[in-house]
């Protein structure tokens, strides 16, 4: 072999290295490249992130693994981070609720509205959103959504986030939290014809502005008193609850609807039985006796049994109903479905029944059928009840956003009138059900939720939980004033008697919601001063 | 008698105006880039920018010109090649050491290198005379540089040492040079005694033949430099380059059946060596700590420091350097983030060692490819020459193989440690990395080649 050719086995074998370190490049590039991305990258890069993706890269998981991420990758994540400035979100007057504040080279974000708290969410200390609006927005605030930030990333410019203006009104949510008076409870307004949400105050509650102190949040976690049990949880959404009567409007449309009964079919409830607190009577279904104290009327036809709360009346309905129609009406109401009510922030899943066709067994439905049962709902669930039925049978979808705004001003992503189920009910079953609620504040059990010069209807409930613990009161209604009417439902947990505790609550809420809309609200809590 | 005054070099001359429109627009771009980045003003920052791609523009096409003039017209490729690499290590260097740095690097490396080219190119007398009578002087020139920098040299900060420090001057890389005497003194020992030693070998065990003692001494010369490469410098790259080059020109040198015998006693030597290193030898922490974060840089083992753990991690300390080139890697993408758009000043020592994780953040996957490829083409070239070069010319045919080597492995090693695919090392790219001698040293050995290709002219007439 000569030396040339000896001189090209050099080179063949130089080349084959060479070609090793090319693979190198490309398995680190291609194989590995999305764990040497910081998270934040994946985002960036995508004109419109979907909403799956942007709760992937941001749930508080992988943020904690930020925390713990090597520091390199920390490091450019800081550096992306930094060159953005995140968005403020402002209620539907354009009061602040939520904005960055310079605290010398950094930013704290500053929440004006603790009663809030779980609606707006909060940021990680990487100003990233962790929970509530923050978290299902994160994306726009931090302007990702935009083409123009597109370009400004390209450049490495500095990105500003749109703002978000919410649905809430900031004097409504104030009344609706301090009508609460520190009982831990819920109220949720919504507009019962666009389901934009006005007021959803969830206490007890928490201060956003400390929960990034460990001290504090460490606290609020270990928390079992009433006062702050749960305090992170937003109630009106998230929290699950059994309905009591208020769900009898559920029955009572399902009835109607499926013509089961018309407002003039009247109940005899057979021969009163005595017990210690009066007369009471019962109904009888497979062998058990389902109670009903709540009036003394031994007939009494629809319109009076759902104003009186006649539980006898329901029982049968659900009884007589069958599975099918009850299950099938449940579901279009937004209960026992896979997906919660599809709000921005986090909502839970209502439950008809803890397993599937449970239903078929009668004594389960006809106690579920007055509220009872196995039936776990949230607030949210039971305003949509009263907001499909004024809304002639379709139920809106519940949103919070108002609409998106550039820091250059243009209007985007504008919320409109939407509709989560179509045709729950009927127009004209929506209009009895809608006529019958508001016999039940004028004459029944709900006189309490009465405004004057106002069309009310509304429903009380009084959850019985079962041992010697106080029952839920519950109030769901609605008021109008000819043009906008709202939906409201109250929960107090272990508030006793629905009509005593719940429907004032109700009644201050639902007056301030359409005689006081947009009324400023003073400012409370004090912003840092910037050094 | 001459047709024309200059010979024609167009491939020469349309690559270079590829490469002199790159500069001029890589040069203002960047410094564009970095101004919106700082918020400063963009034309102040534009015109002092173009001053060094000027400079190195015109270094090239004087070159070009000299070559021409030199009546060359061969190897149309290694100008361009080298030009462009220069001045995309330039530019990442203004990117991350600032205007000072490239004007360092301009004066102290780019500058002097092609002094040197010209000369060679002027001179190719130069090497008939370094063959006869210079190769002993230069070897102890370099023998004499790695043993004074071995043991009097100044560790840097990661505790090799690989550079002399002498009085008031900046620290000089040596080993550079010393590589570079090494390959000069290897290609003449083996033309010396190739042809005896084969004449003179016994046959052993068939077919491979055992040539006498004294033909061992490469093979020990290397054993020994390894070691005090190892011992003394902590300097795991001089090891894996010296290796490479003793065996690509003991190879390209020596028949296969003597290749094989010796390559077989020195692997003997090396592994006997390497035993009695084992027993006797605590190898620097350095060293250990590399091949540790080599082998999982987020490992969050704590690191052993004298034989008692100490309290970072092998993720904080040695492998931290790595995590950044990847997330450099990581960050770049295929495409890039474009030049000054990046974030390469996390990476330790991006502007020399680490140039690499520079070049695939700002300048994408695609490019760094691109500029393998153009290494690969440049390896090629130079063994090209070597080749085509007449079988009497042993030494320099086995000059170019050890240039040609030393280029590559240097590539290998050190982009290999940027990708993760070696054991860190500390040593510059070629061409790209910023550094003074090395980069001479680096445009030296190309004006070797550029003097070599003198004597395949056909149409070459000599110059008085």
């Amino acid at each position: 072999m000569s030396l040339g050719e000896r001189i090209w086995q050099v080179g063949t074998a130089s080349l084959l290295l060479m070609l090793l370190l090319s693979l190198r490049l490309v398995y680190w590039q291609l194989i590995r490249g999305d764990e040497l991305r910081p998270p934040i990258y994946n985002t960036l890069g995508s004109a419109e992130p979907s909403p799956e993706r942007l709760l992937k890269q941001f749930d508080p998981d992988s943020l904690e693994q930020l925390g713990e991420m090597s520091q390199p990758a920390r490091q450019r994540t800081l550096e992306i981070l930094g060159n953005i400035s995140r968005g403020a979100i402002y209620d539907r007057n354009g009061r602040a609720l939520a904005y960055d504040v310079p605290a010398g080279d950094d930013v704290i974000r500053f929440y004006t509205e603790p009663s809030l708290a779980t609606v707006v969410g909060y940021v990680s200390a990487l100003n990233v959103g962790v929970t509530g609006i923050e978290r299902a927005l994160n994306g726009s605030l931090m302007g990702l959504d935009r083409l123009d930030t597109q370009i400004s990333q390209l450049t490495n410019q500095p990105i500003t986030g749109s703002d978000v203006y919410l649905t809430i009104d900031s004097h409504v949510q104030r009344t609706a939290a301090a009508a609460l008076g520190g009982r831990a409870g819920a109220v949720i307004a919504l507009d019962a014809n666009d389901g934009a949400i006005l007021a959803l105050a969830s206490a007890p509650s928490f201060d956003p502005n400390q929960i990034l102190d460990e001290g504090y949040a460490a606290a609020l976690l270990a928390c079992t008193d009433p006062s702050c049990e749960g305090a992170l949880l937003n109630r009106a959404t998230q929290g699950l609850y059994t309905p009591g009567s208020t769900w009898k409007t559920v029955t009572l449309a399902a009835a109607l609807d499926s013509g089961q009964v018309t407002p003039q079919t009247v109940f005899d409830f057979g021969e009163p039985r005595q017990g210690p607190n009066g007369i009471y009577y019962v109904y009888e279904v497979g062998g058990f006796e389902i109670v009903d104290p709540n009036h003394s009327e031994r007939q009494l036809d629809l319109v009076r049994s759902y104003a009186v709360s006649a539980n006898a009346a329901f029982a049968r309905m659900g009884d007589e109903m069958g599975a099918e129609t009850f299950v099938d009406y449940a579901t279009r109401f937004g209960f026992g479905r896979d997906e919660p009510p599809p709000v921005e922030i986090t909502a839970s899943r209502a439950q008809l029944a803890r397993t599937p066709g449970a239903l078929e067994d009668d004594v389960l439905r006809a106690s579920t059928a007055f509220g009872q049962g196995e039936l776990q709902v949230s607030p949210l669930n039971m305003g949509l009840v009263v907001a499909t039925i004024v809304n002639d049978g379709d139920m809106p979808r519940p949103h919070l956003l108002l609409h998106l705004e550039t820091p250059g001003g243009r209007i985007y992503n504008q919320s409109r009138r939407d509709v989560w189920v179509n045709d729950v009910i009927r127009p004209d079953t929506a209009d009895q059900a809608e006529q019958m609620m508001v016999v039940a504040v004028e004459g029944g059990s709900g006189w309490r939720a009465a405004l004057s010069g106002l069309a009310v209807g509304g429903k009380t409930g009084t959850a019985q939980l079962g041992g010697d613990q106080e029952p839920h009161a519950w109030f769901i209604g609605f008021a109008g004033d000819g043009t906008r009417t709202v939906a409201i439902a109250v929960l107090v947990e272990h508030g006793g008697s629905g009509s005593r505790t719940a429907a004032p609550i109700f009644a201050e809420v639902a007056n301030t919601a359409l005689r006081q809309l947009g009324e400023p609200v003073e400012e409370t809590v004090t912003p840092p001063s910037s050094p | 008698m001459r047709a024309r005054f200059l010979a024609p070099r167009p491939t020469e001359a349309r690559l270079l105006r590829i490469v002199t429109l790159f500069t001029l627009l890589a040069f203002p771009f960047t410094a564009t880039a970095l101004a919106l980045r700082l918020e400063d003003p963009v034309f102040a920052q534009i015109w002092p920018a173009l001053v060094p791609a000027l400079v190195i523009t015109a270094t090239l096409w004087l070159l070009h010109l000299i070559l021409r003039w030199r009546h060359m017209q061969l190897e149309q490729l290694l100008l361009p090649a080298i030009g462009l690499l220069g001045a995309i290590g330039i530019v990442l260097v203004w990117r991350l050491r600032g205007p000072e740095g490239a004007w360092q690097q301009i004066m102290r490396g780019w500058l002097p290198g092609f002094v040197l080219i010209a000369a060679l190119v002027i001179y190719p007398r130069l090497l008939e005379s370094l063959r006869r009578s210079w190769v002993p002087i230069a070897s102890a020139v370099g023998l004499i540089l790695l043993l004074a920098t071995a043991f009097v040299g100044a560790p840097d900060e990661a505790g090799a040492r690989l550079a002399l420090r002498l009085g008031p001057l900046p620290p000089i890389q040596t080993s550079e040079v010393v590589k570079l005497a090494l390959i000069i003194f290897l290609a003449w020992y083996i033309e010396r005694v190739g042809e005896e030693a084969e004449g003179r070998a016994r046959p052993i065990a068939g077919w491979l033949r055992l040539p006498e003692l004294r033909y061992f001494v490469p093979g020990i010369l290397f054993v020994a430099l390894a070691t005090i490469a190892l011992v003394r410098m902590s300097d795991f790259g001089a090891i894996l380059i010296l290796g490479a080059l003793f065996v690509g020109m003991l190879y390209a040198g020596f028949q296969a059946r003597i290749f094989l015998t010796i390559g077989a006693i020195g692997l003997l030597l090396s592994v006997l060596m390497a035993l009695v290193l084992i027993f006797v030898w605590e190898p620097p922490d350095v060293i250990r700590h590399r091949f540790i974060a080599f082998q999982d840089p987020w490992s969050d083992a704590p690191l052993i420091v004298n034989g008692q753990p100490a309290d970072i991690t092998v993720a904080e300390g040695p492998g931290y350097q790595i995590q950044q080139a990847l997330y450099a890697i990581g960050a770049g993408g295929l495409g890039g983030t474009g030049l000054g758009l990046g974030t390469p000043y996390f990476v330790p020592l991006a502007h020399s060692d680490f140039i690499f994780a520079a070049v695939v953040e700002e300048l994408g996957g695609l490019v760094t490819l691109a500029l393998l490829a153009l290494y690969a083409i440049l390896l090629l070239r130079l063994l090209r020459v070597a080749v085509l070069l007449p079988e009497g010319q042993k030494f320099e045919r086995l000059l170019l193989v050890g240039i040609a080597i030393h280029l590559f492995t240097q590539v290998f090693v050190m982009v290999g440690g940027t990708f993760n695919l070696l054991p860190l090392t500390g040593i510059t790219v070629p061409f790209l990395s910023q550094g003074g001698i090395a980069l001479v040293v680096n445009l030296t050995e190309i004006g070797i080649a550029l003097a070599l290709v003198q004597r395949l002219e056909p149409r070459l007439e000599p110059r008085a």
